[in-house]
């Protein structure tokens, strides 16, 4: 009876994290490069099999474990967002400092902030007043020779990258794939951070004076917010009827007359 | 689930920002000379439940909305309107006029609006500033020509147009870091990146078009379809709160009585 209880509660407590994802991706349906996030979601049965299996020589005890009676069905936990790799639609804005990658989601552009390298998608640059090219919020953009530098009143991207300064290549933008991109930590400020391997490519078209959207679907979102609230409710509704039902054990069927 | 209402609410913010700029940019229609802007956004922050790249799983963040990172300026052309009036000048590419502001200062215009200032004998911005081209009093059926020459007739002379002074344009790497004062003019900063003099026509500064005005570059279809997404997208993440609200209600309602 309380097992149930704790279940529903779970079943809460995953759809109030699900809406919280949710909210962050419909708040971010405008910002340049932002890319989706979901949660996933299994039944805690799985999730014990793998944590108590991954220990070593305990596979036969976790499988005894997850196979016991009554532990088949356990309730579900979140294990974790991922971030969904699509490209956003391509907006063309005329401004040469914007620049999208062409490349099914692939790549992202190197940038070098105080805190050390990270990946971004959005290519909404800028100049400093060191004349390097930086993100909005100063970080370098990184070539193949380090940081970017324009000089010159005149700069151009071609569609492989090549910045060229008053018709000169200067250097050729980086641009980086992940081995895994479920290993991709969000930083904030349309930024990532690798935690597993990453290598440069070339394998991209780069267009400047473009700028990529969210790869956010309003219409996919509002549903999923749709069905969070009703599985929300439903498990409400489950963790009343295990509180009737308890009530009336506890105060009806256990009456001393 | 007090995160989904706060994600929500820098949502609503940020699309109440972006529609305070479309309104800024279809206010100034009718400014000659008028480029429009536009709001960047990037995520905030993200709450990290468990690093990605541990164990098997991808990891958990929960972002925790947007913000505006930036406002960018788009130097792109705006089309040409006849006027027929001598001292009315259109820049066609991407110089800009040189103005002196009363301190001395300089500033840089794309409104062309120019009159002749009879006591200083200068051409001058629609309010009073001079751009550097002084004609004498006695000249009349000024001629501005492409390449920026200004030619004239002198009343007591041999009715042949002789030069008397020299339109010259500025341009530079990064347009949009120049900062907007007001009045149309924009003065340089460190991220406006190089600065380059000439005459107009030459190198890609672009040529003059006497007796035009350079209408503003706002496409208003676009502006109000970009009005019509903002609008949707503060409903979408209004929903959110919405949503947040309702599953705090059912949250509350499963203590009853």
């Amino acid at each position: 009876m309380l097992d149930g209880m704790k279940m529903a509660a779970q079943g809460m407590m995953t759809m109030s994290a699900k809406q919280d994802i949710i909210t962050n991706n419909l708040a971010n349906v405008g910002t340049t490069g932002y890319r989706k996030e979901s949660i996933t979601i299994s039944s805690f049965t799985e999730i014990l099999n793998r944590e108590v299996g991954g220990m070593d020589g305990m596979q036969q005890s976790s499988y005894e474990i997850a196979t016991a009676p009554g532990m088949e069905t356990r309730g579900t936990l979140s294990t974790g967002s991922v971030t969904h790799g699509a490209q956003g639609s391509l907006k063309e804005t005329g401004n040469p400092f914007d620049m999208a990658l062409d490349d099914n989601g692939r790549g992202f552009f190197t940038i070098q902030s105080p805190e050390g390298i990270k990946f971004t998608r959005a290519g909404s640059f800028r100049l400093s007043t060191s004349g390097h090219l930086v993100t909005p919020d100063g970080s370098f953009v990184m070539g193949h020779r380090g940081p970017v530098k324009l000089s010159g009143s005149n700069f151009q991207v071609s569609n492989d990258g090549v910045i060229s300064c008053e018709g000169k290549p200067v250097d050729r933008l980086l641009v980086t794939v992940f081995d895994d991109t479920r290993q991709l930590k969000r930083s904030g400020d349309s930024q990532f951070v690798a935690q597993g391997g990453v290598r440069a490519t070339t394998d991209f078209q780069l267009k400047q004076g473009y700028l990529e959207q969210a790869n956010v679907n309003a219409i996919n979102e509002m549903v999923d917010m749709m069905m969070v609230m009703r599985n929300y409710e439903a498990n409400q509704k489950v963790l009343q009827a295990h509180d009737q039902r308890l009530q009336k054990t506890v105060n009806d069927l256990g009456r001393v007359r | 689930m007090m995160r989904a209402l706060y994600t929500a609410a820098s949502g609503m913010m940020a699309q109440q920002l972006n529609i305070d700029n479309i309104s800024n940019n279809l206010a100034n229609y009718q400014s000659t000379g008028f480029k429009k802007s536009r709001v960047d956004f990037q995520d905030l922050l993200y709450a990290t439940m468990q690093d990605p790249g541990t164990e098997a799983t991808s990891g958990t963040q929960i972002g925790m909305g947007v913000r505006a990172a930036s406002t960018q300026r788009q130097f792109s052309q705006g089309s040409l309107q006849k006027t027929n009036n001598p001292y009315d000048v259109a820049v066609q590419g991407e110089g800009f006029f040189r103005v002196t502001l009363p301190d001395g200062t300089a500033a840089y215009t794309r409104d062309g609006a120019f009159k002749y200032d009879g006591e200083t004998q200068q051409i001058v911005t629609g309010s009073g500033q001079p751009i550097g081209v002084s004609i004498p009093k006695d000249v009349t059926n000024v001629e501005v020509r492409p390449n920026g020459e200004v030619f004239g007739v002198r009343i007591n002379g041999d009715g042949q147009a002789e030069k008397v002074g020299q339109i010259r344009l500025t341009r530079f790497l990064n347009p949009a870091g120049l900062q907007a004062i007001g009045g149309n003019l924009y003065v340089e900063t460190p991220v406006a990146g190089a600065r380059s003099e000439d005459i107009p026509g030459q190198n890609g500064m672009g040529s003059l078009a006497q007796g035009h005005l350079e209408k503003s570059n706002i496409n208003v279809v676009e502006e109000m379809i970009s009005i019509v997404q903002a609008q949707r997208a503060f409903e979408m993440n209004q929903k959110g709160v919405q949503a947040a609200d309702e599953m705090m209600r059912m949250t509350n309602q499963l203590q009853r009585g």
